[in-house]
Protein backbone atom coordinates (compact mmCIF):
# COMPACT_ATOMS: atom_id res chain seq x y z
CA UNK A 1 0.00 0.00 0.00
CA UNK A 2 2.92 2.41 0.65
CA UNK A 3 4.80 1.78 -2.40
CA UNK A 4 1.56 2.04 -4.11
CA UNK A 5 0.79 5.12 -2.81
CA UNK A 6 4.24 6.43 -3.18
CA UNK A 7 4.21 5.38 -6.61
CA UNK A 8 1.00 7.48 -6.93
CA UNK A 9 2.77 10.57 -5.55
CA UNK A 10 5.34 10.40 -7.67
CA UNK A 11 3.35 10.07 -10.50
CA UNK A 12 0.93 12.88 -10.06
CA UNK A 13 3.55 15.59 -9.43
CA UNK A 14 3.12 17.07 -12.65
CA UNK A 15 -0.06 18.10 -10.38
CA UNK A 16 1.68 20.32 -8.02
CA UNK A 17 2.65 22.68 -10.45
CA UNK A 18 -0.45 22.96 -12.35
CA UNK A 19 -2.32 23.84 -8.83
CA UNK A 20 1.17 26.61 -8.08
CA UNK A 21 0.68 27.63 -11.46
CA UNK A 22 -2.97 28.30 -11.15
CA UNK A 23 -3.68 29.38 -7.40
CA UNK A 24 0.24 30.63 -6.76
CA UNK A 25 0.55 28.79 -3.60
CA UNK A 26 3.51 28.34 -1.82
CA UNK A 27 5.49 24.85 -2.21
CA UNK A 28 4.94 24.40 1.44
CA UNK A 29 1.21 24.49 1.01
CA UNK A 30 0.97 23.00 -2.31
CA UNK A 31 3.01 20.07 -0.47
CA UNK A 32 0.90 19.48 2.09
CA UNK A 33 -2.21 20.21 0.35
CA UNK A 34 -0.86 17.48 -2.13
CA UNK A 35 0.05 14.68 0.68
CA UNK A 36 -3.11 15.60 2.25
CA UNK A 37 -5.37 14.68 -0.72
CA UNK A 38 -3.42 11.46 -0.94
CA UNK A 39 -4.16 10.30 2.12
CA UNK A 40 -8.05 11.53 1.95
CA UNK A 41 -8.09 9.95 -1.73
CA UNK A 42 -6.58 6.56 0.43
CA UNK A 43 -9.35 6.44 2.79
CA UNK A 44 -12.63 7.02 0.10
CA UNK A 45 -11.09 4.34 -1.35
CA UNK A 46 -10.93 2.03 1.35
CA UNK A 47 -14.71 3.40 2.29
CA UNK A 48 -15.77 2.74 -0.97
CA UNK A 49 -16.52 6.35 -1.67
CA UNK A 50 -14.59 5.99 -4.94
CA UNK A 51 -17.18 4.81 -7.12
CA UNK A 52 -15.61 4.37 -10.61
CA UNK A 53 -17.67 6.85 -12.09
CA UNK A 54 -14.53 8.70 -13.02
CA UNK A 55 -11.11 8.18 -14.06
CA UNK A 56 -8.72 8.02 -11.07
CA UNK A 57 -6.59 10.59 -11.85
CA UNK A 58 -9.32 13.12 -12.37
CA UNK A 59 -11.22 11.94 -8.72
CA UNK A 60 -7.85 12.63 -7.81
CA UNK A 61 -7.35 16.27 -9.30
CA UNK A 62 -10.68 16.63 -7.99
CA UNK A 63 -9.36 15.94 -4.51
CA UNK A 64 -6.12 17.87 -4.37
CA UNK A 65 -8.05 21.07 -6.30
CA UNK A 66 -10.50 21.65 -3.41
CA UNK A 67 -7.66 20.95 -0.98
CA UNK A 68 -5.88 23.99 -2.62
CA UNK A 69 -8.75 25.85 -2.85
CA UNK A 70 -9.29 25.16 1.03
CA UNK A 71 -5.79 26.81 1.48
CA UNK A 72 -6.62 29.81 -0.75
CA UNK A 73 -9.72 30.87 0.76
CA UNK A 74 -8.13 30.41 4.22
CA UNK A 75 -5.30 32.87 2.83
CA UNK A 76 -7.45 35.49 1.03
CA UNK A 77 -10.63 35.66 3.91
CA UNK A 78 -9.46 39.53 4.97
CA UNK A 79 -9.00 40.44 1.19
CA UNK A 80 -11.88 39.47 -0.51
CA UNK A 81 -14.34 42.05 -1.46
CA UNK A 82 -16.67 40.95 -4.19
CA UNK A 83 -18.89 37.65 -4.51
CA UNK A 84 -16.95 34.39 -4.41
CA UNK A 85 -17.28 32.58 -6.96
CA UNK A 86 -19.00 29.14 -7.19
CA UNK A 87 -16.07 26.91 -6.77
CA UNK A 88 -14.40 28.74 -4.31
CA UNK A 89 -17.43 28.95 -2.22
CA UNK A 90 -16.73 27.30 1.46
CA UNK A 91 -18.41 23.78 1.55
CA UNK A 92 -15.45 22.74 4.01
CA UNK A 93 -16.11 22.22 7.65
CA UNK A 94 -17.22 25.73 10.06
CA UNK A 95 -15.24 26.80 13.15
CA UNK A 96 -16.94 24.79 15.54
CA UNK A 97 -16.83 21.38 13.45
CA UNK A 98 -12.98 22.34 13.05
CA UNK A 99 -12.38 22.26 16.78
CA UNK A 100 -13.88 19.40 17.18
CA UNK A 101 -12.51 17.75 14.84
CA UNK A 102 -8.98 18.67 16.07
CA UNK A 103 -9.41 17.73 19.85
CA UNK A 104 -11.01 14.33 18.26
CA UNK A 105 -7.45 14.16 16.71
CA UNK A 106 -5.58 15.18 19.30
CA UNK A 107 -7.52 12.57 21.81
CA UNK A 108 -6.62 9.73 19.35
CA UNK A 109 -3.11 10.81 19.20
CA UNK A 110 -2.75 10.96 22.94
CA UNK A 111 -4.07 7.04 22.89
CA UNK A 112 -1.65 6.03 20.65
CA UNK A 113 1.29 8.29 22.15
CA UNK A 114 0.69 5.60 25.78
CA UNK A 115 1.54 2.84 23.43
CA UNK A 116 4.70 0.93 23.69
CA UNK A 117 7.11 1.90 20.44
CA UNK A 118 7.32 -1.36 19.22
CA UNK A 119 3.53 -1.79 19.67
CA UNK A 120 2.60 1.36 17.85
CA UNK A 121 4.45 0.51 14.31
CA UNK A 122 3.13 -3.25 14.48
CA UNK A 123 -0.43 -1.99 14.98
CA UNK A 124 0.42 0.75 11.93
CA UNK A 125 1.68 -1.87 9.96
CA UNK A 126 -1.59 -4.25 10.18
CA UNK A 127 -3.82 -1.45 9.59
CA UNK A 128 -1.55 -0.53 6.22
CA UNK A 129 -2.78 -4.45 5.13
CA UNK A 130 1.04 -5.75 5.57
CA UNK A 131 0.94 -9.63 5.89
CA UNK A 132 1.91 -11.20 9.10
CA UNK A 133 5.40 -12.34 7.36
CA UNK A 134 5.89 -8.57 6.32
CA UNK A 135 4.85 -7.07 9.85
CA UNK A 136 7.70 -9.62 10.87
CA UNK A 137 10.90 -8.34 8.72
CA UNK A 138 9.77 -4.84 9.00
CA UNK A 139 9.51 -5.04 12.88
CA UNK A 140 12.73 -7.40 13.38
CA UNK A 141 10.73 -10.24 14.96
CA UNK A 142 11.13 -13.91 14.57
CA UNK A 143 8.44 -14.99 12.29
CA UNK A 144 5.19 -14.33 11.42
CA UNK A 145 3.40 -16.31 14.39
CA UNK A 146 5.36 -14.01 16.65
CA UNK A 147 4.28 -10.97 14.66
CA UNK A 148 0.27 -12.24 15.11
CA UNK A 149 0.73 -12.92 19.36
CA UNK A 150 2.65 -9.50 19.57
CA UNK A 151 -0.18 -7.60 17.36
CA UNK A 152 -2.97 -9.48 19.34
CA UNK A 153 -1.13 -7.87 22.58
CA UNK A 154 -0.74 -4.81 21.37
CA UNK A 155 -3.96 -4.40 20.27
CA UNK A 156 -5.10 -5.93 23.33
CA UNK A 157 -2.84 -2.88 25.18
CA UNK A 158 -4.96 -0.23 23.42
CA UNK A 159 -8.42 -1.41 24.27
CA UNK A 160 -6.94 -1.76 27.89
CA UNK A 161 -5.41 2.06 27.58
CA UNK A 162 -8.98 3.08 25.98
CA UNK A 163 -10.78 1.27 28.57
CA UNK A 164 -8.62 2.54 31.60
CA UNK A 165 -8.74 6.03 30.72
CA UNK A 166 -12.34 5.94 31.25
CA UNK A 167 -12.79 8.29 28.52
CA UNK A 168 -15.69 6.08 26.57
CA UNK A 169 -18.84 7.45 26.57
CA UNK A 170 -21.98 7.47 24.91
CA UNK A 171 -20.47 9.18 21.87
CA UNK A 172 -17.67 7.00 22.04
CA UNK A 173 -15.32 8.76 23.98
CA UNK A 174 -14.97 11.81 26.56
CA UNK A 175 -12.64 14.98 25.72
CA UNK A 176 -11.52 16.02 28.96
CA UNK B 1 -10.43 -8.08 30.04
CA UNK B 2 -13.44 -10.84 30.17
CA UNK B 3 -14.07 -10.52 26.30
CA UNK B 4 -12.25 -12.99 23.84
CA UNK B 5 -10.52 -10.31 21.67
CA UNK B 6 -10.98 -12.31 18.47
CA UNK B 7 -14.84 -12.17 18.98
CA UNK B 8 -14.65 -8.48 19.56
CA UNK B 9 -13.10 -8.10 16.28
CA UNK B 10 -15.06 -10.66 15.05
CA UNK B 11 -17.83 -8.67 15.59
CA UNK B 12 -16.43 -4.84 14.86
CA UNK B 13 -14.70 -6.49 11.48
CA UNK B 14 -18.38 -7.76 10.61
CA UNK B 15 -17.25 -11.10 10.04
CA UNK B 16 -19.66 -12.68 12.17
CA UNK B 17 -22.81 -14.82 10.91
CA UNK B 18 -26.44 -13.12 11.13
CA UNK B 19 -27.56 -15.39 14.02
CA UNK B 20 -24.14 -14.74 15.92
CA UNK B 21 -23.82 -10.74 15.56
CA UNK B 22 -27.20 -10.98 16.55
CA UNK B 23 -26.68 -12.74 19.87
CA UNK B 24 -23.62 -10.01 20.20
CA UNK B 25 -25.88 -7.51 20.07
CA UNK B 26 -28.42 -8.75 22.27
CA UNK B 27 -25.68 -9.61 25.00
CA UNK B 28 -24.36 -5.99 24.41
CA UNK B 29 -27.63 -4.43 25.32
CA UNK B 30 -27.63 -6.38 28.93
CA UNK B 31 -24.04 -5.94 29.51
CA UNK B 32 -22.62 -2.49 29.86
CA UNK B 33 -18.98 -3.29 30.22
CA UNK B 34 -19.23 -5.58 26.74
CA UNK B 35 -20.69 -2.52 24.96
CA UNK B 36 -17.69 -0.32 26.54
CA UNK B 37 -15.34 -3.03 25.02
CA UNK B 38 -16.93 -2.72 21.64
CA UNK B 39 -16.67 1.30 21.57
CA UNK B 40 -13.04 0.69 23.21
CA UNK B 41 -12.47 -1.49 20.18
CA UNK B 42 -13.75 1.31 17.50
CA UNK B 43 -11.84 3.53 19.45
CA UNK B 44 -8.41 2.13 18.92
CA UNK B 45 -9.04 1.35 15.60
CA UNK B 46 -9.59 5.08 14.86
CA UNK B 47 -6.71 5.58 16.55
CA UNK B 48 -4.72 3.28 14.81
CA UNK B 49 -6.08 4.69 11.60
CA UNK B 50 -5.24 8.22 12.81
CA UNK B 51 -1.93 7.17 13.26
CA UNK B 52 -1.19 5.39 10.09
CA UNK B 53 -2.60 8.61 7.91
CA UNK B 54 -0.06 10.61 10.34
CA UNK B 55 2.97 7.88 9.47
CA UNK B 56 1.80 7.98 5.55
CA UNK B 57 1.51 12.10 5.52
CA UNK B 58 5.16 12.03 6.90
CA UNK B 59 6.54 9.45 4.61
CA UNK B 60 5.20 11.68 1.94
CA UNK B 61 5.67 14.66 3.12
CA UNK B 62 9.49 13.68 3.29
CA UNK B 63 9.47 12.64 -0.60
CA UNK B 64 8.32 15.73 -1.55
CA UNK B 65 11.06 17.50 0.22
CA UNK B 66 13.34 15.97 -2.06
CA UNK B 67 11.18 17.05 -4.82
CA UNK B 68 12.31 19.37 -7.85
CA UNK B 69 9.15 21.34 -8.30
CA UNK B 70 10.79 23.53 -10.70
CA UNK B 71 10.89 22.74 -14.99
CA UNK B 72 13.32 20.64 -15.84
CA UNK B 73 15.65 22.58 -18.26
CA UNK B 74 15.45 19.78 -20.77
CA UNK B 75 12.29 18.92 -20.79
CA UNK B 76 11.11 23.09 -21.76
CA UNK B 77 13.60 22.79 -23.97
CA UNK B 78 11.93 19.26 -25.42
CA UNK B 79 8.79 21.18 -25.51
CA UNK B 80 9.84 24.46 -27.02
CA UNK B 81 11.90 21.96 -30.16
CA UNK B 82 8.21 20.03 -30.39
CA UNK B 83 6.38 23.11 -30.65
CA UNK B 84 8.71 24.85 -33.53
CA UNK B 85 8.47 21.57 -35.34
CA UNK B 86 4.98 21.79 -34.93
CA UNK B 87 4.41 25.03 -36.02
CA UNK B 88 7.10 23.93 -39.20
CA UNK B 89 4.61 20.89 -39.71
CA UNK B 90 1.99 23.38 -40.24
CA UNK B 91 3.53 26.16 -42.28
CA UNK B 92 4.81 23.45 -44.67
CA UNK B 93 1.43 21.48 -44.96
CA UNK B 94 -0.21 24.93 -45.34
CA UNK B 95 1.83 25.99 -48.20
CA UNK B 96 1.45 23.00 -49.45
CA UNK B 97 -2.08 22.84 -49.59
CA UNK B 98 -1.95 26.53 -50.47
CA UNK B 99 -0.02 25.83 -53.67
CA UNK B 100 -2.53 22.66 -54.86
CA UNK B 101 -5.29 24.24 -54.18
CA UNK B 102 -5.07 28.19 -54.75
CA UNK B 103 -2.77 28.33 -57.37
CA UNK B 104 -4.76 29.47 -61.10
CA UNK B 105 -5.05 26.67 -63.00
CA UNK B 106 -4.58 25.97 -66.34
CA UNK B 107 -7.42 26.02 -68.95
CA UNK B 108 -6.76 22.36 -70.32
CA UNK B 109 -6.55 21.40 -65.88
CA UNK B 110 -9.92 23.01 -65.86
CA UNK B 111 -11.06 21.45 -68.52
CA UNK B 112 -10.00 18.00 -68.08
CA UNK B 113 -11.56 18.60 -64.65
CA UNK B 114 -15.17 19.71 -65.03
CA UNK B 115 -15.49 17.92 -68.82
CA UNK B 116 -17.38 14.53 -68.34
CA UNK B 117 -17.90 12.90 -71.28
CA UNK B 118 -22.31 12.29 -72.00
CA UNK B 119 -23.28 9.05 -71.69
CA UNK B 120 -24.46 8.29 -75.00
CA UNK B 121 -26.22 4.17 -73.70
CA UNK B 122 -29.42 5.56 -73.41
CA UNK B 123 -29.32 7.95 -77.00
CA UNK B 124 -29.34 4.47 -79.42
CA UNK B 125 -33.27 4.44 -81.35
CA UNK B 126 -34.79 1.39 -81.79
CA UNK B 127 -37.87 1.69 -84.11
CA UNK B 128 -37.98 5.33 -84.99
CA UNK B 129 -38.66 6.67 -88.91
CA UNK B 130 -36.49 5.29 -91.75
CA UNK B 131 -34.26 2.63 -91.04
CA UNK B 132 -31.26 4.37 -92.77
CA UNK B 133 -31.24 7.11 -90.67
CA UNK B 134 -32.05 4.91 -87.56
CA UNK B 135 -28.92 2.98 -88.94
CA UNK B 136 -26.87 5.91 -89.32
CA UNK B 137 -27.52 7.16 -85.59
CA UNK B 138 -26.88 4.24 -84.10
CA UNK B 139 -23.40 3.62 -86.24
CA UNK B 140 -22.52 7.06 -85.03
CA UNK B 141 -23.19 6.20 -81.56
CA UNK B 142 -21.24 3.85 -81.32
CA UNK B 143 -17.88 5.60 -83.01
CA UNK B 144 -18.70 7.73 -80.79
CA UNK B 145 -18.28 5.42 -77.55
CA UNK B 146 -15.15 3.74 -79.72
CA UNK B 147 -13.70 7.52 -79.65
CA UNK B 148 -13.77 7.87 -83.43
CA UNK B 149 -14.74 11.17 -83.45
CA UNK B 150 -14.53 12.23 -86.88
CA UNK B 151 -16.35 9.22 -88.00
CA UNK B 152 -18.64 10.21 -85.61
CA UNK B 153 -19.20 13.75 -86.46
CA UNK B 154 -19.14 12.78 -90.74
CA UNK B 155 -22.07 10.43 -89.07
CA UNK B 156 -23.86 13.17 -87.25
CA UNK B 157 -23.91 15.63 -89.79
CA UNK B 158 -25.53 13.48 -92.28
CA UNK B 159 -28.63 13.43 -89.82
CA UNK B 160 -28.92 17.03 -89.64
CA UNK B 161 -30.19 17.75 -93.51
CA UNK B 162 -33.67 17.99 -91.78
CA UNK B 163 -35.09 14.12 -93.29
CA UNK B 164 -33.83 12.14 -90.14
CA UNK B 165 -36.58 11.69 -87.76
CA UNK B 166 -33.96 11.64 -85.04
CA UNK B 167 -34.84 14.77 -82.70
CA UNK B 168 -33.16 17.57 -83.77
CA UNK B 169 -31.56 18.45 -80.95
CA UNK B 170 -30.41 15.60 -80.09
CA UNK B 171 -28.53 15.45 -83.34
CA UNK B 172 -26.85 18.74 -82.68
CA UNK B 173 -25.91 18.43 -79.09
CA UNK B 174 -24.04 14.86 -80.35
CA UNK B 175 -22.32 16.87 -83.14
CA UNK B 176 -21.30 19.40 -80.98
CA UNK B 177 -19.81 17.11 -78.45
CA UNK B 178 -18.12 15.76 -81.19
CA UNK B 179 -16.42 18.88 -82.54
CA UNK B 180 -15.97 19.96 -78.85
CA UNK B 181 -14.00 16.50 -78.58
CA UNK B 182 -12.24 16.88 -81.43
CA UNK B 183 -11.13 20.32 -80.63
CA UNK B 184 -13.17 22.31 -83.11
CA UNK B 185 -14.87 24.96 -80.49
CA UNK B 186 -16.64 27.18 -83.09
CA UNK B 187 -18.02 24.89 -84.87
CA UNK B 188 -19.40 23.22 -81.60
CA UNK B 189 -20.63 26.42 -80.11
CA UNK B 190 -22.30 26.76 -83.68
CA UNK B 191 -23.86 23.34 -83.19
CA UNK B 192 -24.78 24.31 -79.95
CA UNK B 193 -26.98 27.31 -80.96
CA UNK B 194 -28.79 25.10 -83.49
CA UNK B 195 -30.38 23.27 -80.35
CA UNK B 196 -34.07 24.36 -79.37
CA UNK B 197 -34.58 26.25 -76.18
CA UNK B 198 -37.33 23.88 -75.05
CA UNK B 199 -35.44 20.66 -75.88
CA UNK B 200 -34.46 18.31 -73.20
CA UNK B 201 -30.96 19.01 -73.86
CA UNK B 202 -30.76 22.92 -73.44
CA UNK B 203 -29.13 22.33 -69.68
CA UNK B 204 -26.08 20.49 -70.91
CA UNK B 205 -26.13 22.33 -73.74
CA UNK B 206 -25.35 25.71 -71.84
CA UNK B 207 -22.72 24.08 -69.70
CA UNK B 208 -20.97 22.40 -72.46
CA UNK B 209 -21.00 25.53 -74.29
CA UNK B 210 -19.79 27.01 -71.15
CA UNK B 211 -16.84 25.01 -71.35
CA UNK B 212 -15.75 25.51 -74.82
CA UNK B 213 -16.05 29.34 -74.43
CA UNK B 214 -13.19 28.77 -71.44
CA UNK B 215 -11.60 26.57 -74.28
CA UNK B 216 -11.47 29.55 -76.59
CA UNK B 217 -10.20 31.76 -73.39
CA UNK B 218 -13.28 34.02 -73.96
CA UNK B 219 -12.95 34.51 -69.91
CA UNK B 220 -15.91 36.94 -70.10
CA UNK B 221 -18.67 34.53 -72.26
CA UNK B 222 -17.76 31.96 -70.17
CA UNK B 223 -18.72 33.79 -66.93
CA UNK B 224 -22.01 34.99 -68.43
CA UNK B 225 -23.31 31.69 -69.12
CA UNK B 226 -22.22 30.27 -66.17
CA UNK B 227 -23.72 32.90 -64.13
CA UNK B 228 -27.39 32.11 -66.17
CA UNK B 229 -26.71 28.52 -65.39
CA UNK B 230 -25.98 29.52 -61.63
CA UNK B 231 -29.45 31.43 -61.20
CA UNK B 232 -31.76 29.24 -62.83
CA UNK B 233 -32.86 27.10 -59.91
CA UNK B 234 -32.77 23.21 -60.04
CA UNK B 235 -30.33 23.49 -62.97
CA UNK B 236 -29.06 20.10 -63.45
CA UNK B 237 -25.59 21.80 -63.77
CA UNK B 238 -25.52 24.50 -61.39
CA UNK B 239 -23.38 23.43 -58.67
CA UNK B 240 -20.32 22.84 -61.53
CA UNK B 241 -21.18 25.77 -62.82
CA UNK B 242 -20.54 27.14 -59.22
CA UNK B 243 -17.65 25.96 -58.32
CA UNK B 244 -16.33 25.78 -62.23
CA UNK B 245 -17.26 29.90 -61.79
CA UNK B 246 -14.56 30.66 -59.16
CA UNK B 247 -11.88 29.22 -61.01
CA UNK B 248 -12.72 30.98 -64.26
CA UNK B 249 -12.90 34.60 -62.25
CA UNK B 250 -9.47 33.29 -61.13
CA UNK B 251 -7.93 33.29 -64.51
CA UNK B 252 -6.22 35.68 -65.46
Amino acid sequence: MEKCLEHFYKDNIRLIRMMGKRYGLSRESLLDAYSDAIIDFKEQVRKNQFQQKSKCSTYFYSIYNNKCIDILRKKTTYTITHEIPENLKDTSPDIVQMLTFTVERNFLDTLIARLSSGCKEILLDWNDGYSMEEIATRNNLLNAHVARSKRYACLQQLLAIAGRTNLVNDKGYKTH
Amino acid sequence: MKIDLEILEKFCEDSMSKAESEAFEKAMQTDAELSNEVKSYFLSRSAIANASNERLKKHLDDIGQDLDLAYDPKTRFLQYMLAAAGICLLIGVGWIMMYYFLRPRTIDEIFLSYYQRPDVSEFSERSLGSDSSLLIWNTALDNFSKQEIHKASGEFEQLTNGQSDIPFSKVYFMLAICYLESKDYEKAIAAFDHIRSESNFTYAMQYYKALCFIKMDKKQEAIDLLNNIKHQTGHPYGKQAKRLLRIVNKMP
